[in-house]
């Protein structure tokens, strides 16, 4: 046999093997190794998948919480605003003779109705409330004179 | 590439027929893929790390492998990096390249993991001399039979520097052999 020769001079005298060995049944190991270590990762991935799948949700959640909540909040808001701006409304249909009316028929004094009229910085009441009346003499008269006060 | 590798690397790509597929691309390449790196590593224990992460890269990374490319060299490519990257990690985990060389001279010697055979042992240990680059290319060339153009893709090498570097190989084997 060639191989056992001692002294090789060129590299075509050499058999060509693998020179190397493997534990018996090696490769079947490998495979089993190899194959269980992707299914390992696959799982592991998978899990991770729904552990952040189960995050999305919990984040999802709250998301649509504080949205129905601020939803609900800002609703409520513009209708107690549009509730008063209503009030202002139906007020302001209302004519001043017919305002005057009612106070003629209710037990509501000059002073009481001044009580809610403030100057323009909103601070006190003046002493006498007719002031904030703009009405001539000769028209106070004939409205006085109208609702025979 | 032939018609049958082309239906093998289409099942790889299929998430549905992957499993079974890569069962098979192991029965036809882990044991040339297994002797490219123990070329380089020499010893089994770490072949067989290499070889694992080896086949793990491949798992991951078929989906961007380009079905017109030739996938044993594909293969290789990772093979050899794979063993690159271990036999730094092991050079590092001794005190100097001199104890790693001689680690590795031992494990020609005395392994029962090695061929008996008293010349094929002698080869190993010539081979062992050469520098990295004369190495990988003579195991590539001489033991896996690729061509140039591969062992080109393999290294990012050209077919000239790798042509000169397989004869400068040769030529310093075939001195340790006479002077052995």
């Amino acid at each position: 046999m060639k191989n056992k020769k001692r002294h090789i001079e060129s590299l075509n005298e050499i058999e060509k093997t693998e020179g190397f060995k493997t534990p018996d049944g090696y490769f079947d190991q490998l495979q089993m190794d190899v194959l269980n270590k992707i299914d390992t990762d696959t799982t592991e991935k998978s899990r991770g998948k729904t552990i952040l799948f189960r995050n999305f949700y919990a984040v999802a959640a709250s998301i649509a919480l504080l949205a129905v909540s601020v939803i609900t909040i800002w609703y409520f808001n513009n209708q107690s605003r549009s509730t008063r701006e209503g009030y202002t409304e139906i007020l302001a249909e209302v004519s001043d003779d017919e305002i005057i009316a009612y106070l003629e028929y209710s037990d509501v004094s000059y002073y009481e109705i001044g009580s809610f009229v403030y100057d323009e910085s909103g601070a006190e009441m003046k002493e006498d409330p007719t002031e904030y009346f703009e009405f001539e003499e000769d028209e106070a008269d004939a409205l006085l004179e109208y609702y025979s006060l | 590439m032939k018609a049958e590798e082309k239906q093998l690397v289409y099942s790889l790509k299929s998430p549905a027929e992957k499993r079974a597929a890569f069962k098979l691309l192991m029965d036809q390449y882990q044991e040339r893929l297994y002797f490219a790196i123990r070329k380089i590593l020499i010893d089994h224990d770490d072949t067989n790390d290499a070889i694992q992460e080896c086949f793990i890269k491949i798992w991951n990374k078929i989906d961007t492998f380009n079905v017109e490319a030739s996938l044993y060299t594909w293969m290789y490519k990772i093979a050899v990096n794979q063993a690159l990257q271990q036999l730094r990690k092991r050079k590092n985990s001794f005190k100097n390249e001199q104890q790693y060389t001689e680690f590795l001279e031992t494990k020609i010697s005395n392994s029962t993991l090695m061929d008996g055979d008293e010349i094929q042992k002698l080869l190993q240990q010539a081979i062992l001399k050469l520098p990295e680059k004369q190495r990988l290319v003579f195991n590539m060339k001489y033991y896996d039979d690729l061509k140039y153009e591969e062992i080109a893709e393999i290294t990012d090498g050209s077919i000239g520097s790798l042509k000169a570097s397989y004869h400068h190989a040769v030529k310093k084997i075939e001195e340790f052999l006479k002077s052995h």
